[in-house]
């Protein structure tokens, strides 16, 4: 399936293809369900493309990410164990800054 | 996975075949330590080499250092930051070179290794910045250093390293999690090895072979919980690779010993994010040789 725009896709879709950051390092696996939360983290992390299949595509632009700590929270492996963000203020703070450093970073307001 | 389990015993076996410093690096260090030299004794020493000459005064002149005037020399260069602070620049300069070069390791990922490296250096000195510890450049170093022990693996056991790796990624396990499954020891145990053979400082050593586990460094507990911290600040940044796709959990310890604030962790994020695209530039080795 062709890559669509992340703004456009519903939540409920499943990936097809899996999902890396800008290094290459994998944030989503194939088959993954993309779940609000999961379309916040991967917006999080500067991601714009995916490749989807199961439901069809939104037109409507996925709710803009609240922090990077809450939606961190989710089930994105990869980037930091998922209880010790929930059991560890720290590491949602740290979540929580670097998402928003690097989303500065994306939006060109500055560079990393 | 090939069969290739290295008893750490092995590898200090091949110790011998570990490199050396280089000789100039040798050479300002027991400049440095004899108490009668002169910055310009010291200097003399420096010139020798081009290489080193050139990278001095490109980061005293960077924004690390923010002098208001420009540095053409390298007698003021060491008025300026300091015999110490000499000593470690060069150091880390010159380390990755040793590995760098033509010989060393020839495996996917090693400019990225490189930038996670980098990223910790700059992000253990801005701790130690927010920290008013008055010694950053040895944090520096220490960031830069602290996982010497997988550039050991990458050149002793390229193979096996390569088996962690895919280990690491298809387990989504740590890296450290995964060299013990394939070697049976860690790149801070690989570390202190290169450690004891280059006479690193007690300090280096200590962060070198602590900062997965920083409340066991006894003296130098602050040093590699700060290293500690500036590792999972520059994977949570995605500034380079440090061999997994995974961020260690902050010891809950080590950051009580750091005495910090969560609410300075963004600026100093943001911060380290800044300086290190400027240090990258500044400190990054080539394969060449030559000054980038």
């Amino acid at each position: 399936m062709p890559s669509v725009g992340l703004d456009a896709v519903a939540p409920g879709a499943v990936l097809s293809a899996p999902v890396a950051d800008f290094h290459g390092n994998l944030l989503l696996d194939a088959g993954a369900e993309l779940t609000p939360r999961n379309l916040r983290v991967l917006k999080s992390w500067g991601v714009t493309m995916v490749e989807v299949d199961g439901p069809p595509v939104t037109e409507d632009p996925v709710t803009p990410p609240e922090t990077a700590a809450t939606a961190a929270g989710g089930s994105v492996h990869p980037v930091a164990d998922a209880q010790s963000r929930d059991q560890n203020p720290v590491m949602a703070a740290i979540m929580d800054a670097a998402g928003k450093v690097m989303n500065r970073h994306t939006d060109g307001h500055e560079d990393p | 996975m090939s069969n290739s389990q290295q008893p750490l015993s092995r590898l200090i076996r091949r110790a011998r075949d570990l490199p050396t410093l280089p000789r100039t690096v040798l050479e300002i260090t027991e400049t440095i330590n004899n108490p009668k030299s002169s910055a310009q004794d010291l200097a003399q020493v420096i010139a020798t080499d081009q290489v080193l000459t050139a990278r001095l005064l490109r980061l005293v002149n960077s924004s690390f250092y923010a002098f208001p005037r420009r540095i053409s020399s390298v007698t003021n260069a060491i008025v300026l930051v300091g015999f110490d602070a000499i000593r470690h620049l060069m150091l880390s300069s010159s380390v990755f070179d040793v590995f760098h070069g033509p010989h060393g390791p020839a495996i996917d990922g090693i400019e990225q290794f490189w930038d996670h490296s980098l990223a910790c250096a700059v992000g253990a000195k801005t701790i130690g910045n927010q920290m008013r510890y008055d010694r950053v450049e040895e944090l520096f170093v220490a960031g830069l250093l602290h996982d010497i022990g997988k550039i050991v693996e990458m050149r002793f056991a390229a193979d096996a390293f390569q088996d962690a790796v895919d280990l690491a990624q298809s387990e989504q396990l740590l890296i450290i999690a995964a060299e013990k499954r394939v070697f049976g020891f860690d790149h801070q145990e690989a570390g202190r090895m290169l450690a004891q053979r280059w006479n690193l400082s007690e300090m280096l050593a200590s962060v070198i072979s602590w900062h997965h586990e920083p409340m066991g460094a006894g003296p130098f507990v602050k040093e590699a919980a700060v290293v500690h911290l500036a590792d999972i600040l520059s994977r949570a940044l995605r500034l380079g690779w440090a061999g997994d796709a995974r961020i260690p959990s902050v010891d809950t310890a080590a950051w009580a010993a750091l005495k910090l604030d969560t609410a300075a962790v963004e600026p100093l994020m943001a911060d380290m994010a800044r300086t290190f695209q400027e240090m990258k530039t500044v400190m990054r080795p080539n394969r060449n040789g030559e000054p980038s």
